[in-house]
């Protein structure tokens, strides 16, 4: 007579086990079955389920009622209570400073490397742009891939077209850079200019602090030259003085201020705008540019193009709309531009980009690189500090046991517990702020000058959240593993901890190794970085660059209106060459509109008789550079066939022209290149050059890039046509038999004798070019570098203190080894085996995390594979010697273990 | 601890159904005496969970009887009454006792 099995089931379910649970069963089955008896089976069961039920409820109330009732305090708030435990924390802390101190100093090094870089992502990255909902803006430009275009700008035809049709965007504008001269305290000086439409402020949503800005008119052709000043500009020009408004820029330019801008507006170029050779830190000055929708053409595609998109408007929704009246525009811009046919041809194609985007760009793969691997270290140093602390914990497992027989619960123990990682963790947190501060600062000095936003990176709130959550993570972590391991056992299991190691052991050496384990993973993950970018270093800075850039200085300068025209110009620079090769020192004086590793240049197209496009089309495109008599030679180029151009070239016969070898390899392919005859496109009457050498590839880009066709012509204006109209910087280019920067005093006042009023802009030694086009690089390389060293040297101590710790525990093991007739070197090589596997298991995690990771460095690579078998051999080989050499003291300690001791010990 | 602990209401009249059962005193056994001297029908899960409770205390002390086939294999739990326990009780009838003294009049029910 079993009473209703799921009953009874459902029962000692609900009945806490430790409440006599069987007794109540029982009892209950013994009344069921005396109800049986009494009456029926199915009035029994009925009984039962009613019973079952009506006691299943009563130990449901009580589960409520108990967890209702407040727990059993102790006396004093819990704010009190963690303040006590802080006051134990910190005499325990105390009483252990080693321990402390090396996690204190652990952790501020960690949490401060990992902050400074953090601020440096943040400003450089992530913070937004200082302008009006900045992710709105966007820059668009054209590409035509077709005609070995990559990128380019705008032309003013959009700006009427674009801007009247286009529903995503709620305003255009278009820009251009160049520069003017001014008079300064000493002279004139060369200022940076942002010609642009007045619709720029309403795109960036700028508000004058001073004065206004351009109207409508002012953006139309016939309107009068107004400027707006930047902040910058009128504090240093003007001391900041209020009634600038309607004076006049400058004596040799009296054109009226009418507003300064104010200080947060800080027109940020996008690298790949740079023209002329010419870079400036700041534009001084914003002059209205005036465009005439009549002669407004679909071509020189010059002008920078940015936007604002919508609202609900996506870049991508933009990108499309743009597409299609960008095809509109050959029908109705039909005048100096592009036919269908090129465009269908060229495959050209507007691009419609965050702004944002454009501007930092490839500096922010760098830079979360970067973060990456100093976060990696972060992890290497917790892990060491977590070892510290499992191992502290492990020796208060009985402490720990003791308090829970005394009634400590499992909350009591993590309070006490995270009471001291806090304190540790804060105490280094402090110092690794600190820290941060001091490494923020040192790497904004030692940052490339071409890292854009460098400016919003200071160490603020943002910075110290960052700091602060890691902080806060790294102390529960810490804070929690001695509960979590030991809150469970019993004093009794504890207390007989003089047998041999329990299971438990073997895990917790397991997990240990575990984590060494990944610490060397992420060690090799960072010196195989390093290495590769090493690798990539050597490789850039063994480029042929074509050019020899030693001893050679460039002083660049601008020739403004003073001159006669374009001639006179080239006149002055041929007089000036002349007379700079008469001074001591100077062995070759020239000069060129371009300078290599310089950035970007000019690109036009070029046809060749055998190859003269047809009416609509477009002739195949090649960088172009004006250059002086000689200018080749005095870099250091090599002439394969013919010779350069000459100053009787210039004075008498100016249509020669030099080309680079890829050019003459692509033109005439198998053929001699001397006397070949070639045009610039559309062709103006008269304009045909004559080469007369083909020199060898000059890496003019930078130096990762493979050098494209080039041609070089000089800057002699040749009359009906447009040539070499509108180049005005130059740099003067001496080589030098000594040191160059040595002759540029007298460079200076020869400069200065011929006509006072030419400034100079930028000197540089070629030699230092070639490094500056380095410098990303190099930061880059030189931050990981670093971040791979303390990597490997905190996971060689990650490493020692895993072997020690082992090699403790066995101790009486490896007495009684020795006792039974071990050798010193058989002891010795069962520590470094284990520590060996250890090291070969971390390195075959560690290939497989860098191979990963590799994929990520592919953008920086130069020369040198993802996976390139000797970077990652030599680093494994590299780290098992370094693994196998923490473990060695560790072994002749092993070895030297007096078998006595221990065993009398036991 | 040497804090007195006032027993509630139900705690008394278990320990005092216990005192009273004796040797017998498992705790179905407890239900019905505590049903048939005060008339309360307890629930019978409110009387094993009380009988927990002060085992927990340490008021009751507990011991396995025998099983039967009844029983399921299940054996009787019993309970008697520590040292402890009686102190609480005592506590509890002399504070009971103070409190009424001089009021026994209202014991008459008017």
């Amino acid at each position: 007579m079993t009473p209703p099995r799921l009953a009874e089931r459902w029962l000692r379910k609900i009945i806490p086990s430790d409440h006599a649970r069987e007794g109540i069963v029982g009892d209950l089955r013994q009344e069921h079955a005396h109800v049986a008896r009494r009456f029926t089976i199915a009035v029994a069961h009925a009984w039962y389920w009613f019973q079952a039920g009506m006691t299943a409820l009563s130990y449901i109330a009580e589960r409520a009622r108990e967890r209702r009732k407040p727990k059993h305090r102790e006396r004093g708030s819990s704010v009190r209570a963690f303040w006590n435990d802080l006051k134990l924390a910190a005499r325990v802390a105390k009483r252990a400073p080693v321990f402390s101190a090396v996690a204190i100093v652990t952790i501020a090094l960690g949490v401060g490397a990992t902050t400074a870089i953090f601020s440096v992502v943040d400003g450089v990255v992530l913070k937004p742009l200082p302008y009006r909902d900045a992710p709105q803006l966007v820059r668009i430009s054209h590409t035509a891939p077709g005609s070995n275009i990559d990128r380019m700008g705008a032309p003013d035809g959009t700006f009427f077209h674009y801007r009247e049709n286009a529903s995503t965007l709620a305003e255009y504008a278009l820009y251009i850079e160049s520069s003017a001269t001014t008079d300064g305290d000493s002279g004139a000086t060369e200022e940076g200019v942002i010609q642009a439409t007045p619709s720029l402020f309403s795109v960036l949503g700028v508000k004058p602090l001073l004065g206004r800005l351009f109207t409508e008119e002012e953006g139309q052709s016939g309107a009068a030259v107004v400027v707006i000043l930047t902040h910058k500009f009128w504090m240093s020009r003007f001391g900041g003085d209020s009634t600038v408004i309607g004076k006049p820029l400058s004596e040799r330019s009296p054109v009226p201020i009418v507003g300064v801008l104010p200080e947060w507006f800080d027109f940020i170029r996008p690298e790949a705008f740079v023209t002329f050779g010419n870079s400036f830190d700041d534009p001084a000055i914003i002059v209205n540019l005036r465009l005439q929708r009549s002669t407004a053409r679909f071509g020189n595609f010059m002008y920078q193009a940015i936007g604002r998109l919508a609202p609900g408007a996506t870049a991508q929704d933009a990108n499309r709309e743009l597409t299609t009246l960008m095809h509109q525009m050959p029908e109705l811009y039909p005048k100096n531009g592009l036919t269908t046919r090129m465009v269908q041809e060229g495959r050209h194609a507007p691009i419609v980009e965050p702004f944002k985007n454009v501007l930092v760009g490839d500096i922010a793969d760098v830079l979360w690189i970067i973060m990456g691997a100093v976060g990696l270290v972060l992890l290497i140093a917790m892990v060491n500090v977590l070892n510290l602390f499992a191992v502290r914990a492990e020796s208060r497992r009985r402490e720990i046991a003791v308090r829970r027989a005394l009634g400590a619960t499992g909350a009591r123990l993590s309070q006490s517990f995270l009471a001291e990682s806090f304190l540790l963790t804060t105490a280094g947190t402090v110092l690794g702020v600190m820290l941060a501060a001091s490494g923020t600062g040192m790497l904004l000095r030692i940052a490339p000058s071409n890292i854009p936003r460098l400016d919003q990176v200071v160490l603020d709130w943002r910075a110290l959240a960052f700091a602060g959550s890691i902080a806060l993570v790294s102390a529960l972590v810490l804070g929690l593993v001695p509960v979590a391991r030991y809150a469970r056992l019993s004093l009794a299991a504890v207390a007989g901890d003089g047998s041999r190691a329990t299971t438990s052991g073997r895990e917790r050496n397991r997990a240990r190794h575990a984590m060494v384990v990944a610490q060397i993973g992420f060690a090799m993950m960072l010196l195989v970085g390093s290495g590769l970018l090493m690798r990539t270093f050597w490789n850039l800075r063994h480029v042929e660059p074509g050019f020899g850039a030693a001893d050679v200085l460039t002083v660049r300068v601008t020739l403004g209106n003073n001159f006669d025209g374009p001639q006179g110009r080239t006149d002055y620079l041929l007089e000036l060459t002349q007379t700079l090769e008469q001074l001591p020192g100077v062995v070759e004086a020239t000069y060129t509109g371009d300078l290599p590793l310089d950035g970007n240049f000019y690109h036009a197209d070029f046809a060749t008789p055998e190859a003269i496009p047809e009416e609509d089309a477009q002739a195949p495109r090649a960088a172009r550079s004006f250059i002086g008599p000689g200018y080749l030679k005095a870099v250091g180029a090599t002439l394969f066939r013919g010779r350069e151009m000459t100053r009787n070239d210039y004075a008498t016969d100016p249509d020669v022209a030099v080309v680079n070898r890829t050019f003459a390899e692509e033109r005439w392919p198998g053929q001699d290149p001397l006397e070949q005859r070639l045009v610039q496109w559309p062709a103006e009457s008269g304009a045909w050059y004559r080469v007369v050498g083909v020199v060898g590839d000059i890496r003019e880009a930078s130096l990762a890039r493979e050098p494209e066709p080039m041609v070089y012509l000089p800057t002699v204006f040749i009359p009906g046509t447009t040539h070499g109209m509108f180049v005005r910087n130059f740099a003067i280019v001496l080589r030098t038999s000594g040191d160059p920067l040595s002759v540029l005093p007298m460079v200076r006042e020869e400069i200065a004798k011929t006509n006072m009023l030419v400034p100079i802009t930028t000197v540089q030694s070629l030699e230092h070019l070639k490094a500056a086009s380095m410098q990303q690089l190099s930061f880059a390389m030189l931050l990981l570098v670093t971040a791979g060293s303390a990597a490997l040297l905190l996971g060689v101590i990650g490493i020692y203190g895993v072997v020690a710790y082992v090699v403790s525990q066995r101790t009486r093991e490896i007495g009684v080894r020795i006792a039974l007739g071990a050798q010193t070197g058989d002891v010795q090589r069962m520590v470094l085996r284990q520590g060996g596997i250890i090291g070969l298991i971390g390195v075959a995690f560690g290939l497989a995390g860098a191979a990963g990771l590799s994929r990520v460095l592919e953008s920086l690579l130069f020369g040198v594979a993802g996976t390139d078998l000797v970077t990652y051999a030599g680093t494994s080989v590299l780290l098992l010697v370094l693994v196998l050499g923490a473990s060695f003291l560790p072994a002749r300690r092993a070895a030297a273990v007096d078998p006595m001791n221990v065993l009398r010990a036991e | 601890m040497n804090r007195k602990t006032y027993l509630g209401e139900l705690e008394q009249m278990v320990l005092l159904s216990v005192l009273r059962l004796g040797k017998d005193a498992y705790a179905s056994a407890v239900r019905e005496e505590l049903i048939e001297q005060t008339g309360r029908r307890v629930a019978r899960g409110a009387v094993y969970i009380t009988l927990d409770r002060l085992v927990k205390k340490g008021y009751l002390s507990s011991r396995l009887g025998n099983t039967s086939a009844d029983r399921g294999g299940r054996a009787n739990r019993f309970f008697g009454l520590t040292r402890e326990g009686q102190a609480a009780l005592r506590n509890a009838r002399n504070a009971l006792v103070n409190l009424w003294t001089g009021f026994e009049s209202v014991l008459e029910d008017r």
